[in-house]
């Protein structure tokens, strides 16, 4: 592939999938310029793969590589992470989350619940259930892109569901809401 | 109860990941399982408040076209060479390679530094004269006389 055409490839990609990608890194990471810096990333090292192993399926590719780019930002913020969470806790405790979920559900600000609650699931069942729930992919899939068995796949997303319907469960319709 | 792995069925179900010997089981264990019909309508209903956050992607930046090749003329042609992109005809070689031969001939200093050679009937060892090594001064007697260039024996 000479570097023209290679161009115009990886430009008709970006046109297509730059919005889905985004989107992942999004949700898993929730900041928007640090994920706006690594979609561009993402598709500027798969120019370099490109051409020297053109894939069958290229947006399987391009979840592949973004999950790499979301694996090592998470490593990188490991640190301040762990840091930031362990202030929230000596200084708060577990309630002050409720009292913020109580202060959003007022404003109802569904969207912005389910964002935290699903910033709150531990990271292995994040992943999945991210891919499965907004960006369309199937089980096969999702083992491919996070290098873990379909079954597995499987019940973590179920594990998911289960806390978010636990966790949700102010925001379902009235005849869900059960005890 | 195994109702757990139940659950599990009907989350798969949701995803449309379920083979037909696992819908036909599930279906006969939700017939007969209250607890496992109402978790399925929480699932359902905890699906649609999910796809509640909906993000806009960002405007498109443009992304970088491909860097330059940093090559050399001579590793270019190389390159091409090799690939079999450039195909030189052998009338065409040989006049090229006569004209390099040429070119070294009729370029190389006709002395060597350090040559022994005849000047005003006596014999003289060529020196270089500092960087320019196509100078060459003659050392002794001669000395004083100004560098020369080309200088035939
Ligand atoms: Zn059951």
């Amino acid at each position: 592939m000479n570097r023209k055409r290679q161009d115009e490839r990886l430009n008709d990609l970006y046109r297509e999938h730059s919005g889905s990608i985004f989107g992942f890194l999004y949700r898993a990471l929730r900041d928007r310029e640090r994920c706006e810096e690594l979609t561009h990333d993402c598709f500027i090292i798969c120019r370099k793969r490109l051409v020297e192993s053109p894939p069958d399926n290229e947006r399987f590719f391009l979840y592949g590589i973004a999950h790499n780019l979301y694996r090592e930002e998470r490593r990188r913020l490991g640190r301040q992470r762990r840091l930031m969470v362990e202030k929230r806790d000596r200084l708060t405790g577990e309630e002050i989350t409720q009292r913020d979920q109580h202060d959003e559900l007022v404003g109802a600000q569904t969207a912005g619940i389910v964002r935290n609650e699903i910033g709150r699931l531990p990271d292995e069942l994040q992943v999945p259930l991210i891919l499965r729930e907004y960006q369309d992919c199937n089980y096969e899939e999702i083992a491919g892109i996070v290098g873990i068995p379909v079954g597995t796949v499987r019940s973590r997303i179920f594990r998911a569901r289960k806390i978010l319907a636990e966790r949700l469960r102010p925001l379902l319709e009235p005849k869900h809401e059960v005890e | 109860m195994h109702c757990d792995r139940y659950q599990e069925l009907i989350s798969a179900l949701h995803d449309g990941e379920l083979s037909d010997a696992e819908t036909r089981e599930l279906t006969e264990h939700l017939a007969a399982c209250p607890a496992c019909r109402l978790f399925q309508a929480e699932l359902t209903a905890t699906g649609t408040v999910l796809q509640s956050w909906d993000e806009t992607p960002p405007a498109l930046r443009p992304l970088p076209t491909s860097p330059e090749p940093t090559r050399s003329p001579l590793e270019w042609i190389v390159a091409h060479l090799l690939r079999g992109r450039i195909s030189i005809p052998v009338p065409a070689f040989g006049a090229l390679l006569l004209l390099v031969l040429a070119l070294l001939y009729w370029g190389r200093p006709a002395v060597e530094v350090g040559e022994q050679v005849q000047f005003a009937d006596s014999d003289v060892v060529t020196q270089s004269l500092g960087e320019r090594s196509d100078l060459i001064v003659f050392s002794g007697q001669f000395a004083n006389l100004e560098p020369q260039g080309h200088w035939r024996r």
